[in-house]
């Protein structure tokens, strides 16, 4: 704490509170003491501050430290009792152990004394055992180094596995013949399997169909009844009984059942490209260009494709699903002219 | 060390280490934890350390790791407190190990530390002075100064009893 010599002349109003520190402190000369209890009588209203600050000082206390213990006697023990610790220890010589034996057998205060300090002595044959051992274990884990030829050795497994799956497919993934689909699928197991996934297929289709129809009620309309009469030929043709139950579960409506036979209707009639064409272009003069246009250029390009490979299906459905998705929001045709999906040239209407 | 010579520690010194421990915190969960870092401190250090002197490794690493323990803890206990009223409690003790391992809880830790040491592992004063940190006549003094205490106190109770 400093302070300048002018401040400590004379107390004030601006500087009594280090004035009062320093009186607590007893750190005033006797002229500043004097002076601090004469300020405070003329300012009796600093006096309960003055009386605040005097009794935070720590107040004397008498503590007392029993000093015995740290007496030179009691630092010692006594040497009998320090030779039997030190022989109960066993950390005597074997000669000065001798003599402590000699005297425990001849002095019956020697043995008293022995006999109680043993009694201290814990006893190792208590046990308490670690709950779970296991947990302490350890083991290394061994690293087996890959060699150079091992390596080898696994790539070409490796290719060789992944070549085996690549050529060797199971027929079942192979596709049926896209117009004589539905009889092939009842006679074999494969082939059933593939008419399954064509049926699925299938009935995706006319639900897309149905959207198409929702918006153009009147130009599809128009197509149906123009195919009114190709219907009946296709039925007797392609959806015999058999082909129906292969084509449709059971619990299909008859709606259903009708939709599928419309869309088989459309699988035989792209065996029959420029017919379909004919219809299409004449008999609904009123539907949107793109759509006139996927009807009349996709259809027969995913027969092709439905035919060809079922592999490819699931991805060309879903970019046909998106393509129709895009065309039926902004009337836009994302296709070229050979019906083929133009990615990375999306143009949204957004009337 | 090697990893068996690592597991053969385990079986040999686990319930040595367990015991000590325990008996100081009188805590076995928190005494188990302790057990583990010991033998975790073992297992990453198995390069250094001779299997020779495992076991002074695996009781030195305790100890530490019990008084780093009991710092951070600050548990509270019963030390030193030969009142009357609790040596009145004792008088239906009339087992001599029961009364000794109550006389040995009333200790310090070091105290404690010092006569388990010495009676259980039966290490010399010097090995226990480098477990414990202490140089020999500490250990010799602290030690003698412990059995003192649990002379006084056994036989306070009998004469009770």
């Amino acid at each position: 704490m400093s302070f300048e010599a002018n401040d400590m002349n004379m107390i004030h109003l601006g500087n009594y509170e280090e004035f009062f520190i320093l009186y607590m402190d007893n750190e005033l000369s006797e002229g500043q003491v004097k002076m601090v209890d004469e300020f405070l009588v003329a300012n009796p209203d600093l006096k309960s501050e003055f009386e605040i600050l005097m009794s935070t000082k720590l107040p004397l206390e008498d503590f007392s430290f029993d000093k015995k213990d740290l007496l030179a006697e009691n630092m010692k023990l006594t040497s009998v009792d320090e030779e039997l610790l030190l022989y109960i220890d066993n950390e005597l010589a074997s000669d000065k152990k001798k003599t402590i034996e000699l005297e425990i057998a001849s002095n019956k205060d020697y043995q008293l004394q022995h006999q109680v300090l043993l009694q201290t002595k814990l006893d190792p044959s208590e046990k308490i055992e670690y709950p779970n051992k296991k947990e302490l274990y350890r083991r290394t884990e061994r690293v087996i180094t890959m060699r150079v030829w091992m390596r080898v050795a696994a790539a070409v497994m490796l290719f060789a596995i992944a070549g085996i799956l690549v050529f060797k497919k199971p027929p079942s993934i192979t596709p049926a013949n896209g117009g004589d689909r539905g009889t092939a699928g009842v006679n074999s197991s494969n082939q059933k399997k593939s008419t399954e996934k064509k049926d699925t297929a299938i009935i995706t289709q006319p639900s897309f169909d149905q959207n198409n129809l929702a918006s153009n009620e009147r130009s599809e309309k128009e197509i149906k009844s123009n195919k009114n009469i190709e219907k009946r030929e296709v039925k007797d043709r392609v959806s015999t009984p058999q082909n129906l139950t292969a084509y449709n579960k059971p619990q299909q409506t008859s709606e259903n059942l009708d939709r599928t036979v419309k869309t088989n209707v459309q699988f035989v009639e792209t065996n029959n490209v420029p017919t379909v064409e004919h219809k299409v272009s004449v008999n609904n003069p009123d539907v949107t260009s793109s759509l006139l246009a996927r009807n009349t250029i996709e259809t027969p390009v995913e027969t092709k494709e439905s035919t060809e490979s079922d592999r490819k299906g699931s991805l060309k459905g879903f970019l046909r699903k998106a393509t129709r998705m895009i065309e039926k929001r902004t009337g836009i045709d994302p296709t070229n002219e050979n019906g083929e999906l133009l990615i990375g040239a999306v143009a949204i209407n957004l009337k | 060390m090697t990893e068996k010579e690592y597991n053969e520690c385990v079986n040999l010194y686990a319930d040595n280490v367990f015991r000590f421990i325990v008996k100081n915190l009188r805590h076995e969960e928190d005494a188990r934890d302790v057990v583990q870092t010991a033998f975790e401190k073992l297992w990453r250090n198995r390069e250094d350390v001779d299997g020779a002197k495992s076991k002074s490794y695996l009781f030195t690493v305790a100890y530490n790791q019990m008084i780093d323990h009991l710092r951070k803890v600050k548990r509270v206990y019963l030390k030193d407190e030969f009142k009357e009223e609790t040596r009145v409690q004792d008088k239906h003790v009339d087992n001599a190990r029961a009364v000794l391992n109550e006389a040995l809880a009333r200790l310090s830790e070091t105290q404690r530390s010092l006569v388990m040491l010495k009676d259980y592992e039966g290490y010399s004063y010097e090995e226990i002075g480098k477990i414990m940190n202490l140089n020999e006549s500490q250990v010799k003094v602290y030690l003698h100064r412990a059995r003192l205490q649990l002379k006084e106190y056994i036989v306070k109770v009998e004469n009770v009893i």
